[in-house]
């Protein structure tokens, strides 16, 4: 496990030059820049431990994250790598509706790479819970083992929509396999290729075997940040290595007190949540024309 | 908080409920052929059917466990990786030896050679063991999982198993000869349905007297769907009436074939409740 860190951290420190994350303009980029450079200098022993923290307060609950993950990663329908739990408590008018988005935790004691007899599901890069598509039997054991639910398996065939020739209107539109053909997609039309090359096998997922979040690790080993992070319109997503006391996410878990979801079973999530969303923290206006 | 938008699938299906059945049915099976041809001279007559009864059960839980994997022909990396924390990762190995000796110990018995037969007989009880220990075992494993997270699972399922297979070979020598072999087995059946009513008690005793979670899992094990099957079929119908029925000393032999397929249709409800039950909250 420690060798397989180490060559990626190697492979950070030739491919990621500072000009990289002055491209990318993000404000996140800096953070985790700031990040790269500490962990190089501490040496492979202080591997990173990155982690997430979403902000409540920020959250508006607009599923931005779901659908920018859908389309990096091309999740099939019926998965979700990054969801949402949400609750109604109250009686109208004295309602209160709480949203908490989630993704895999990527727990430091994950119960899923306790339980993998493969080895598929693995701790890498940054202390990312990978999973390895070619070493899956898909026997399930990982979604078994999970508390949070956030491992799915295939059922069936994933984007077999893509393949099919049932045009919308017959000799009128085309069919998905005609677009698909015209855009020289492989298989799908939005097929990141990105995903394939970090973990092979990744790219697209095929029936039997299970997937999860992945913290867009094909991004995070070139030194961006993950695709819900950056697509958040809220910002209320901020990603940073635990192990550097100036990652902005160290500072936000200073600044507030953060919790986790089921935080007594003792798994060490990373995924942090800290304030809630609390109206009255507004001033109330009467609005404006 | 209720979960919205993410797929929620079973993660163990009524496959892995099947494997668990037939699993724990065929190391009963062996369990009870090596008794009756070692220790109760009395059962010998049974021994051999016993013992096939076993490897027929196991071929077909391998079967179905095969079927269950997403990728049944990656099946071969369980042996060429090995994770110590992985309970599946240690039970194939108990699996195979198990296979691997019951099998041995059924050519041997049918080829007449005894003495070889015992000695296999016995190196394959400690894996039959821990086969029909290891599933219990690995449900104890995830830490969420209320009803699956306590020490009584293995126990729990290793006595199912011991109920199953000797339910399974008595459904099978259901004969007028056999019929006062059988009722002395009913009586050994009963004592272990009892045991296992003993510990699903004390399961609930665990449960209800727990936190909130704890009780929520107990309330949706006694209530819905899986309260019918939970009580319904595997207290009542799988445990009740068989006992009832096997305690009554004068029994024919086709109220012994119906006490036995009740009892096999209660520990196979009773894993169902396990498995299923275990995941839903």
């Amino acid at each position: 496990m420690e060798s397989f860190e180490n060559k990626d951290q190697t492979l950070l420190d030739k491919k990621v030059s500072r000009r990289d994350f002055i491209k990318t303009g993000a404000v996140g980029a800096a953070v985790l820049a700031s990040d790269q450079t500490a962990s190089a200098e501490a040496g492979p022993s202080k591997c990173k431990r990155l982690a997430m923290v979403i902000d409540l307060q920020r959250c508006t609950g607009c599923g931005g994250c779901i659908i920018s993950c859908k389309s990096e990663n091309n999740v099939q329908s019926g998965i979700a790598w990054s969801s949402k739990k949400i609750k109604t408590t109250g009686k109208f008018p004295n309602v209160r509706f709480e949203y908490l988005p989630t993704l895999c935790n990527h727990c430091e004691n994950a119960p899923c790479v306790k339980g993998c007899p493969t080895g598929a599901m693995h701790k890498g890069y940054g202390d990312i819970t990978m999973h390895t598509p070619e070493k899956c039997i898909g026997c399930k054991t990982c979604m078994a083992m999970c508390p949070y639910g956030v491992i799915s398996r295939h059922y069936k065939d994933p984007h077999s929509h893509w393949r099919s020739d049932d045009a919308l209107i017959k000799d009128c539109t085309s069919s998905p396999k005609e677009v698909n053909e015209k855009v020289k997609g492989n298989v799908i039309p939005y097929y990141n290729e990105d995903r394939e090359k970090s973990i092979p096998g990744s790219g697209l997922r095929y029936k039997g075997i299970v997937e999860k979040c992945t913290l867009c690790d094909h991004r995070v080993k070139k030194g961006l940040l993950p695709h819900c992070v950056i697509s958040c319109p809220a910002n209320a997503r901020v990603m940073g290595d635990l192990n550097d006391p100036d990652s902005a996410a160290s500072k936000l878990l200073a600044k507030y007190r953060p919790f986790r979801l089921q935080e007594h079973l003792g798994t060490e999530p990373k995924v942090f949540y800290i304030r809630e969303f609390n109206p009255g923290a507004y001033n109330s206006t009467k609005g404006s024309v | 908080m209720s979960e919205q938008g993410a797929v929620a699938h079973l993660a163990y299906d009524w496959m892995v409920v099947t494997y668990f059945f037939f699993g724990g049915l065929s190391v009963g099976a062996y369990m009870f052929s090596v008794a009756a041809n070692y220790w109760k001279q009395e059962f010998k007559p049974l021994a051999k059917r016993g013992a096939v009864l076993s490897l027929i059960a196991l071929a077909i839980g391998m079967l179905i466990l095969l079927h269950d994997l997403g990728q049944p022909f990656r099946a071969w990396r369980l042996f060429l990786s090995f994770n110590p924390h992985s309970v599946v990762s240690w039970g194939v190995w108990f699996l195979n030896a198990f296979i691997f000796f019951n099998f041995i110990y059924n050519v041997l018995l049918f080829t007449g050679k005894e003495a070889n037969a015992q000695k296999f007989a016995y190196a394959g009880l400690p894996f039959a063991i821990l086969t029909a220990t290891y599933t219990g075992m690995l449900l104890a494993q995830a830490p969420s999982r209320l009803l699956w997270h306590t020490a009584l699972m293995p126990v729990l399922f290793l006595n199912g198993g011991l109920i199953s297979g000797i339910a399974f070979v008595m459904f099978f020598s259901a004969k007028p000869q056999n019929s006062a072999l059988l009722s002395k087995l009913g009586k050994l059946v009963t004592w272990l349905l009892v045991l296992e009513l003993v510990m699903v008690f004390g399961e609930f005793v665990l449960l209800l007297n727990g936190g909130t979670d704890h009780v929520a899992v107990a309330k949706s094990l006694l209530s819905g769907k899986l309260g019918f099957l939970f009580i319904g079929v595997e207290i009542i119908l799988g445990a009740v009436i068989p006992a009832a029925i096997l305690l009554r000393g004068k029994a024919s032999v086709f109220t012994q074939a119906l006490a036995s397929m009740l009892i096999l249709i209660g520990i196979f409800t009773m894993r169902y409740v396990i498995v299923v039950g275990g995941q839903l909250i």
